[in-house]
């Protein structure tokens, strides 16, 4: 189910209703109902994939439970890696098969020798990178025993299948979400009406702003052999909104709904386009999921301790997995190795943790070297994202060698001034809200009622007349 | 909780209300023409597929019909009531659609004869533009009978597709405003016959039937599509088309070709002289051939009809005249006997 869709619309709304008032907030009776209601909300989109989640969840809940009595570090190791071994399995049975497999053939034909092996058509399921790594937090979490290990098998069953995020995160910590789900909910009106925000600003950025630029990024990146290096330039900008739109759009949606709900999601995005270095870039994007990696992975791999080597091969490694996260394919490696570059020289001069602040905070306007670093860091991250978009690597390379010709010197072929001005404006707003959890999360706040209603009108408005052709989120892919 | 659920209800009492006065008249106004039985069935709005309201029309009609016309909106130039002149005790139903696939004559054959009707005569328009190109499949925005969608998508379907792109134009339809313009062709259908846009109690319809249209309009706008390469330059030998018949098409060709024996109909498949001059694929010719025997009539490729650029007054339609030279042609054969078969 899409929150863009009508079904959702009807969906949400029976299950508010249900959760709160049939319940008769029996703590139990909403973590059963949420169970259900997530295995529907998965289920609208292929319910034979429901099978996966619920095996992974009996896995990972008596994987647990083992851990809980067994002291043999030997046994406690080899019950960690059984988990590791199924959800990595899965996950790489359906989104890496096939990559490895061609890839493999690729190897030995370079060599000489011709090898016959049939690609399988498999479907990826939505969402599998995300609960796959939210499970796996918590069997690692529960062997390091930084986490006590559940009893409750249907607060467990919630805490994988908790719709709001399920299929697009963010992707939560067991030891921060779990517990939500031992605790008595009660609904608190300001956090609901906040929900309600944050799920109509998420509305806005996905099916506005997303929308209509995926229409144009995906016109301009299929027919780039075609257009001149300014369309280009334009096409990669289009792409940068259109993902951030789509992302932090689905974000701001789960977080919302789940505040409806009594429960508190980490925090995805925090305004990534305006940092100023790529450091604080990625101190601000997809946020669970760099944080995730820094703990389960860079950290367990040595961190930053160790020498300049240790410092360069744990960069590195860490992107790269991140950029292969997102997709088998090497554009998404090549995207991963181009940010370790762009970050390792920030980590090697100790210059990665200079900008923890928000830019100019409690100011209108940014300094001119403010200004300079975010152009420059926005530009950097513009030109990665031609690698993550580009269909293979010659395409990004034929795509980035176009806009460094002259013709990146004429006037763009294609020019959507309605859709340019639209995403000016929103630019705009998410500056002036940059301090906030969202960006209008203050907005209007202490208007008087008909006046705050009018502007929630006016953004419902804007949703229906600017809406763009109807799009999958982006990451449910990955 | 209480403050929520009223601050809500607040919320949206305003959005209900511009919500009841733009869906009411919705149901109201019926531009589907969905709900109850109309007194009108004719094409009205671009937006209606012309094979529902047409299967709307037949299954409300109390006319008794034992002869069809199918086919795509090329047989808007066949005059039905011109047939019921030339076959002898036949009362012809039109039962034209847009873009027409053989999915879909399939299904609306099946449709007619489950209604209870006697199916004595036929003629199908096949176009090697279109006809083939569904997999067997009727066309999506067909009646639901016709589609066999459920009843209730097939409602949802009309609703959704209607507000997805609310217009100033689409309101004043709900308001009962005239408009015009592309959205409102307006056409009257025969009551009877379901002839779109011509009236068969008008004696003029038959005599003009024969005419060439040579006006000056017709020829000046014909010259623009030219000049705009709308009416491309044609190859000078004739091209044969590449293989088109299916097998799930195949299959409902069969299909047909059983239903016509159930009924012993006397059946014309015509191959539409399309402007592109490309001749019908000789596999796909043997396919019908085996099927319907003589009974397939094969108007493409270069002939007298496609010869003459000013015959397509919007290079997709030919002029009508040229259905009436097509049904003189193949009347001319004689009725068939599907028992000698």
């Amino acid at each position: 189910m899409l929150f863009n869709s009508i079904d959702f619309a009807i969906f949400l709304p029976i299950f508010f209703i249900l959760y709160w008032f049939v319940t008769n907030n029996n703590l139990k009776l909403q973590n059963f109902l949420i169970v259900v209601a997530s295995y529907i909300f998965y289920g609208w989109w292929d319910w034979r994939f429901l099978s996966l989640i619920f095996f992974s969840t009996i896995v990972d809940y008596l994987i647990g439970r083992k851990l809980r009595v067994v002291e043999n570090q030997t046994k406690r190791k080899i019950l960690l890696w059984t988990s590791i071994a199924v959800n990595l399995g899965f996950l790489g049975f359906f989104k890496y098969y096939n990559f490895f497999l061609d890839n493999f053939i690729a190897a030995f034909s370079f060599f000489g020798t011709n090898i016959k092996a049939n690609s399988l058509n498999i479907i990826l399921p939505v969402g599998i990178s995300f609960y796959t790594f939210q499970t796996l937090s918590y069997t690692i979490d529960v062997y390091k025993r930084k986490l006590e290990p559940t009893k409750d098998f249907i607060a467990f069953s919630a805490f994988v299948s908790f719709f709001p995020q399920l299929v697009a995160g963010p992707i939560e910590r067991a030891s921060h979400l779990l517990p939500q789900f031992y605790k008595k909910r009660v609904f608190e009106y300001s956090k609901a009406v906040d929900g309600m925000r944050q799920i109509l600003w998420g509305l806005f950025k996905k099916i506005v702003i997303a929308d209509n630029c995926a229409e144009y990024a995906n016109q301009i990146f299929n027919n780039s052999g075609d257009l001149n290096g300014s369309t280009l330039v334009l096409g990669a900008l289009f792409f940068t909104f259109q993902i951030y739109g789509d992302f932090s759009g689905y974000s701001d949606i789960a977080i919302g709904t789940s505040r409806l709900f009594g429960f508190d999601l980490m925090r995805n995005f925090n305004f990534p386009y305006f940092s100023r270095d790529i450091a604080e870039f990625w101190r601000r994007w997809h946020i669970s999921l760099s944080t995730w990696f820094r703990d389960y992975l860079y950290i367990p791999l040595g961190g930053s301790r160790g020498g300049t080597w240790m410092k360069v091969r744990n960069t590195f490694i860490i992107f790269i997995v991140s950029g292969f996260w997102h997709g088998a394919n090497w554009t998404f490696i090549v995207w991963g190795a181009l940010n370790a570059i762009y970050f390792l020289p920030l980590l090697l001069t100790n210059n990665n943790r200079n900008n923890l602040e928000t830019v100019a905070q409690g100011k209108f306007l940014p300094s001119i070297k403010e200004l300079a670093l975010m152009l420059f860091t926005f530009g950097l991250t513009v030109f990665a994202w031609i690698f993550f978009r580009a269909e293979n690597i010659n395409h990004a390379f034929s795509y980035i060698s176009e806009i460094f010709s002259l013709s990146t010197f004429t006037i763009p072929e294609i020019r959507p001034s309605n859709i340019i001005l639209l995403t000016m404006i929103f630019v705009l707003i998410e500056w002036l809200g940059r301090e906030q959890q969202f960006a209008i999360q203050n907005l209007g706040v202490k208007w008087k009622r008909p006046l705050r209603f009018l502007m929630y009108y006016a953004l419902i408005a804007l949703i229906y007349l600017f809406s763009g052709k109807e799009q999958e989120f982006i990451y449910f892919q990955f | 909780m209480t403050n929520f659920i009223r601050n809500i209800l607040i919320f949206i009492i305003v959005p209900t209300i511009v919500l009841l006065f733009i869906i009411v008249p919705y149901f109201i106004k019926d531009p589907y023409l969905d709900y109850g039985k109309k007194e009108n069935y004719s094409w009205t709005y671009f937006f209606q597929q012309l094979g529902d309201i047409s299967t709307k029309k037949l299954i409300n009609s109390t006319q008794e019909y034992n002869s069809f016309v199918f086919g795509s909106s090329r047989t808007t130039g066949i005059y039905a009531c011109y047939l019921n002149q030339s076959i002898p005790n036949s009362s012809f139903y039109h039962y034209g659609n847009w873009n027409e696939t053989i999915g879909g004559i399939y299904n609306k054959l099946q449709l007619i004869d489950s209604l209870g009707y006697k199916i004595e005569n036929v003629l199908i328009y096949l176009d090697t533009d279109y006809t083939f190109k569904g997999e067997g499949k009727s066309h999506i925005s067909d009646h639901y009978l016709i589609s066999k969608q459920s009843k209730f998508n097939y409602l949802k379907t009309h609703f959704t597709s209607f507000y997805s792109n609310l217009t100033l134009k689409k309101l004043k339809i709900l308001y009962g405003f005239k408009i015009d313009g592309t959205d409102f062709p307006n056409w009257h259908s025969d009551l009877k016959t379901n002839d779109p846009n011509h009236n068969c109690n008008d004696p003029k319809t038959i005599l003009n039937y024969s005419l060439y249209d040579d006006s000056e309009i017709l020829s000046a706008k014909i010259d623009s599509l030219k000049s705009s390469n709308i009416l491309f330059n044609r190859q000078l030998h004739e091209e044969y088309l590449e293989e088109q018949i299916s097998d799930s098409e195949k299959s409902m060709l069969i299909k047909i070709r059983e239903l016509l024996k159930k009924h012993s109909t006397n059946y014309y498949f015509v191959i539409t002289p399309l402007y592109d001059q490309k001749k019908f694929n000789i596999s796909d010719q043997i396919k019908l051939v085996e099927l319907f025997g003589d009974r397939v009539f094969d108007f493409s490729g270069i002939n007298e009809y496609t010869a003459n650029e000013y015959n397509y007054p919007d290079g997709k339609h030919f002029q009508p005249y040229i259905s009436k030279c097509i049904i003189d042609s193949i009347i001319k054969v004689g009725t068939y006997n599907f028992s000698n078969k």
